[in-house]
């Protein structure tokens, strides 16, 4: 058995580290104006972050799951408005039109996407249905030539900006979620597509979510995504894939904040020593590092297995479910090592409290992994 | 013309270095390595002489233990066509000193026929700065040292060069052997989609052996020890003690 991870992704990982070192000293920059300097996406654009996921014909770097959960890892020490894009050109809206979109909606968004100039919405969750997609309201009809989309969505990541945005919608209710659901490529100039709101987050606090309003938007026969009736099961295809990436998120975030408090325990006076120098302050941090390293260890085998085309929904559930909240504790703890400090805007660790938070929500939230977990366990 | 820049593999520069308890040198077991920071200088400037059309192609080489090929890698990956290891120990802690190196990249020069050879001014793993300006004997060709600034022009190069008075600036005849110092650029990323295409790369391998270098060591290492470790300082209660005790020791 070799734990080592392969060459490759071990040479891509230390050239991100690097640069994510080098990104670092904005942050406080960031922290204080909340825009995100120039040089930041430059860097991601210059360096081949948004083709990562993509396969190699359709000019990307065919990346498995393994180098993108690790990746991901060392760009979440970074703030998240950082590499939200970065995120968003590996999510299910872009996944879907390369698996299952037509060679024109696929031209009409990768390259684009992968040159950094495009980023696409993913619209699932409204405002009254999130866990349950059965229940979506936003439906589809057939027109003489297309399609006329209706409905509302909601907490639609980098939904403010998007040019593109994957809708999910009901093309046939009586048919059920499973068989009634399909997906739609809607161009944000499209008449009736409307900004229609934003939410303010908790962490990722700008520039929030979108509330988007697609009101009588007329879509030709092409933007339908795939086949018709199949949406479900296009969402279900990337579920896993999507679940190893928070798996990745949220790592990379406890991780950060162990470091942030290992140090500022060896640094901080107290006592006429060190915080370091107390038991409970080292039973803090041994604890932090024994399940942060149970976390990666269980994303590395979820991912691997899922390279080896050994998919999993419960591995990944698993993954997604421990790192997110092994990472929520971490970063709780390392918030408490700092005392009054950990507590202060413009602090690492409690930018880190507010951002973790949401990886035991969104993708799944955990007791949505929970049930896959126990639904795999139990069936026969 | 061809550019060949010899690049060494060495403790990363982020790391502590650890004294071997028996004091034979720095413990590199386990230890993070990467390419010597200046050698990605001048890779960084022989890519930047491609761009501009003074050079064609590009050839990185190595000379050390087998692992050095991952420092090749770092340089195919930032943009090197192709690259060369030498292999001339297969233990990670035996240094090969300057002069064995400038015989080998001798006989690469030899063989490669490149019109340029950049070379980091040192390494910081031992300081030695003394393989280019070896090289430049070895071959009878000028030499330039710790280059700031490059320009090459025709059938000579222009090399402003730090000193300690200042800046130099001089002219030498190709072909040459530069030495590059830490304000000529700053270096690129190696971009991840490059770290990928690298692999495909050329990597030859070659041994000392093979060039008919004898690599063995001619300096004897008496004792590696750590500085001596700092005293902690002292906390004054206000100015005027700072002052009296700077009075006290003679610093002002
Ligand atoms: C920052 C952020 C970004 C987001 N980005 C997007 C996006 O780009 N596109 C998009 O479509 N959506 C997005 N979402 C929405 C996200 O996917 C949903 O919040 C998530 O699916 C949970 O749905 P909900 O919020 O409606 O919670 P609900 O489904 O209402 O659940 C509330 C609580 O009940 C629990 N619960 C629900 N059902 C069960 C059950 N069967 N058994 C046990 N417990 C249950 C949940 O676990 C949760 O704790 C985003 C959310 C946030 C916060």
């Amino acid at each position: 058995m070799d734990f080592e991870l392969p060459d490759d992704a071990a040479a891509l990982i230390e050239t991100t580290r690097k640069m994510v070192s080098d990104l670092m000293p904005h942050e406080p920059e960031f922290q204080k104006t909340g825009k995100v300097p120039a040089a930041v996406r430059k860097v991601f654009r210059d360096n081949g972050f948004f083709s990562l996921a993509f396969r190699e014909e359709n000019g990307g770097m065919g990346l498995g799951m393994l180098e993108i959960c690790c990746i991901q890892a060392e760009l979440a020490h970074l703030p998240v408005q950082f590499w939200a894009d970065v995120k968003s050109s590996q999510g299910p809206q872009t996944k879907i039109i390369e698996d299952f979109g037509t060679e024109a909606q696929r031209q009409a968004t990768l390259p684009a996407v992968i040159a950094g100039d495009l980023v696409m919405a993913f619209c699932l969750s409204e405002p009254h249905c999130g866990s349950d997609v059965s229940a979506i309201r936003t439906r589809a009809e057939r027109t003489g030539d297309g399609w006329r989309l209706n409905g509302y969505k909601t907490y639609v990541s980098n939904g403010i900006k998007a040019g593109q945005a994957v809708v999910a919608a009901y093309t046939d209710r009586s048919k059920g979620a499973r068989d009634g659901i399909s997906l739609f490529l809607v161009p944000a100039d499209a008449p009736g597509y409307k900004l229609a709101g934003i939410l303010e987050l908790m962490g990722h606090h700008t520039p929030g979510v979108a509330e988007l309003a697609f009101d009588d938007v007329d879509l030709p026969a092409e933007a339908l995504i795939g086949e018709e009736g199949k949406g479900l099961s296009y969402l279900m295809h990337g579920l896993n894939a999507g679940r190893l990436a928070i798996a990745g998120t949220s790592l990379g975030m406890g991780e950060m904040a162990l470091e942030e408090a290992r140090r500022y325990a060896h640094e901080r006076p107290a006592f006429g020593g060190t915080l370091s120098d107390f038991q409970a302050v080292q039973h803090m941090l041994a604890d932090m590092a024994t399940e942060m390293r149970a976390a990666r260890l269980l994303m590395l085998d979820a991912a691997w297995r899922y390279d080896r085309g050994e998919v999993s929904r419960s591995l990944c559930a698993m993954a997604k479910l421990f790192c997110s909240e092994t990472a929520c504790r971490t970063v709780d703890t390392a918030l408490q090592i700092f005392g009054g400090a950990g507590y202060v805007r413009g602090q690492r660790v409690e930018r880190l409290y507010r951002d973790v938070r949401v990886t035991r929500i969104y993708e799944g939230a955990s007791e949505i992994q929970k049930n896959t977990i126990a639904r795999e366990m139990l069936r026969d | 013309m061809k550019v060949l820049v010899p690049v060494k593999r060495v403790i990363d520069y982020n790391m502590k270095a650890k004294v071997k308890s028996d004091g034979s040198g720095v413990d590199l077991a386990n230890v993070k390595m990467s390419m010597n920071p200046f050698d990605e200088i001048a890779v960084e400037e022989a890519i930047r002489l491609r761009e501009v059309g003074k050079a064609e192609e590009i050839v990185a080489v190595s000379v050390g233990v087998k692992q050095a090929q991952e420092t090749l890698r770092t340089a195919l990956a930032m943009g090197a066509d192709r690259a060369i290891l030498v292999i001339a120990s297969d233990d990670v802690h035996t240094d090969i000193e300057p002069l064995a190196v400038a015989k080998i990249l001798k006989a690469i020069v030899d063989e490669q026929q490149p019109g340029l050879v950049l070379c980091g001014k040192q390494a910081i793993d031992n300081d030695m700065n003394a393989t280019g300006q070896m090289l430049s004997a070895l071959l009878g060709w000028s030499q330039a040292t710790f280059a700031s600034e490059l320009s090459v022009d025709g059938d000579s190069a222009v090399v402003t060069r730090e000193v300690d008075g200042g800046l130099q600036t001089i002219k030498v005849k190709i072909p040459a052997v530069v030495t590059v110092d830490l304000r000529l650029n700053e270096p690129r990323y190696a971009s991840l989609p490059n770290i990928m295409k690298a692999k495909k790369k050329p990597l030859d391998e070659k041994t000392a052996a093979d060039l008919g270098v004898d690599v063995a060591p001619r300096l004897e290492i008496v004792k590696t020890s750590e500085p001596a470790a700092r005293q902690a300082g002292e906390m004054v209660p206000d100015v005027d003690t700072l002052v009296a005790k700077l009075k006290e020791k003679g610093l002002v």
